[in-house]
């Protein structure tokens, strides 16, 4: 229930987000190819999100890992 | 006059000109042979709620954490390699049999993984699949992952699916060294042996993650994560204490099942000629009772066009399982039971400073610097745990010059 409760204000926001794209030709990339844009992270990132997945009850979405180690310490 | 100077030199030109590469009928072009990144990361906490001697006492922790990563990039497939050692210090955990052997017991995780990913077709699809494990003295893990990711010819949506399965196992007393010795038995506390507690040593992570990536316009990138995750088995940690009113004491109990459902929402922005802006929401809700709220802000300033800084911070928040209470206060007849503060409802923050810098300059004939990461994050949570963590990512490539064909 708290599930879709986020999920449909997220659906309602794609909804409202993607007419608003433009198209973005390969020319104009050069912000997008920037490595700071890109949504992938580095293993320091990853790391960070392991610990967050042991200190606290929840885990980020999208990161790499969710289980397959104890960190029960 | 002008112009016959203008055509001199237009002339001279002509003779002098060679055609442009793209016209021979081969070209050389460098592509990535491997790329290698050495990681460093360490983490260092402290706190008075340690969930071993069932939610009081230290929580000191240090943990350092070499590790690699290997890719072998060729042009339709990737395979990659990954590994480290993780050697845990922690205080609490001398507290399992009360035996003050040292300021601290040290343990390590081994972790190795392996990937391999397939393009399919001429088409931005790739397909991946990957195993590995993870080896604790009292965890080990082995994961099965398979993977998804399309991009559409026009580059601006992007859609990924992965999943994975993890085989824990929970069992103390395996060793490696000069010969390798099987898994024995749960570990209880000390004085908690007397009986068996759980009734499997086993736990199962069945993970679905998914992603929409979404190029709104040429400086503005937003996705969207949802994920899903069952849990079966052992969802407890054998020696973690819990104390209840009657001054009894048992191990920690879970049900054995658990279902998680994390969703997030990234955005990434060029503002400007040197700034990025990197915000994200994160949500969780579990069945046990943990619904979450994460938001992260991060600005990356491109203080050259080699160095670039990012100040960081994330503010978190979380509700409390419903079998948590703390140190002494479980009703007895309870059927479930934590007083690990990890379960409990808590604020907390995080803030630091990340630093990238990207030569991208040759070391040698094929081999390529490629860039140095370091980031630092103060970590603090309302219950009084602080923490600190360092990690540091050198990364270079090895090229193989190959001849392409036209077109290519």
């Amino acid at each position: 229930m708290k599930f879709r409760r986020i999920l449909l204000p997220l659906i309602f926001l794609c909804v409202l987000v993607l007419p608003g794209c433009s198209a973005v030709k390969p020319w104009q990339r050069v912000y997008l190819n920037d490595p700071e844009m890109q949504m992938s992270s580095w293993s320091g990132i990853t790391f960070e999100d392991y610990v967050h997945s042991i200190r606290t009850g929840s885990v980020v979405s999208g990161s790499k890992k969710s289980s397959g180690g104890c960190g029960c310490n | 006059m002008k112009r016959r100077y203008l055509v001199i030199g237009m002339l001279a030109m002509a003779l002098k000109g060679k055609p442009q590469a793209s016209d021979q009928p081969f070209q050389k072009r460098e592509i990535p042979k491997t790329d290698i990144e050495v990681l460093f990361s360490f983490y260092n906490q402290d706190g008075d709620h340690s969930a071993v001697t069932g939610g009081t006492g230290t929580e000191k922790l240090n943990v350092y954490a070499p590790g690699f990563n290997l890719d072998f990039q060729k042009i339709k497939s990737k395979i990659g390699f990954s590994g480290g050692v993780d050697i845990i210090s922690s205080a609490s955990t001398d507290k399992i049999d009360f035996v003050e052997s040292s300021a601290s017991l040290v343990d390590h995780r081994v972790h190795a993984d392996f990937d391999y990913a397939h393009q399919i077709g001429n088409k931005d699809m790739v397909a991946g699949v990957g195993t590995g494990m993870s080896f604790e003295s009292d965890y080990f893990s082995i994961p099965v992952r398979a993977s998804f990711n399309y991009t559409t010819p026009s580059k601006m949506q992007q859609v990924s699916a992965a999943a994975s399965v993890y085989f824990d196992d929970l069992r103390w007393g395996r060793r490696v060294g000069p010969g390798i010795t099987p898994p024995e038995t749960l570990i209880y506390p000390s004085e908690l042996r007397y009986k068996e507690w759980y009734n499997t040593h086993n736990r199962y992570t069945y993970n679905l993650k998914t992603g929409f990536e979404q190029v709104i316009n040429k400086r503005l990138v937003a996705a969207i994560y949802p994920e899903l995750i069952i849990q079966r088995g052992l969802l407890a940690t054998p020696f973690h204490r819990v104390y209840f009113t009657n001054d009894s004491v048992r191990v920690e109990n879970f049900p054995d099942k658990k279902t998680r459902f994390p969703i997030g929402a990234k955005a990434r922005y060029f503002a400007g000629n040197k700034m990025v802006i990197k915000g994200g929401y994160n949500f969780y809700s579990d069945d046990f009772g943990i619904t979450a709220h994460g938001i992260d802000l991060e600005i990356a300033v491109k203080v050259s066009p080699l160095v670039t800084l990012s100040p960081f911070v994330r503010g978190y928040s979380q509700t409390a399982s419903r079998f948590f209470k703390p140190y002494g206060q479980h009703d007895p007849s309870s059927r479930y039971y934590t007083s690990d503060y990890d379960n409990s409802a808590f604020r907390s923050v995080k803030a630091g400073l990340g630093f990238r810098w990207a030569p991208f300059g040759y070391f040698s004939k094929n081999g390529i610097f490629n860039e140095v990461n370091i980031r630092y994050a103060a970590f603090f949570r309302s219950d009084g745990l602080s923490a600190h963590m360092v990690s540091a990512a050198f990364s270079l490539s090895r090229l193989k010059k190959t001849d392409t064909t036209p077109g290519q």
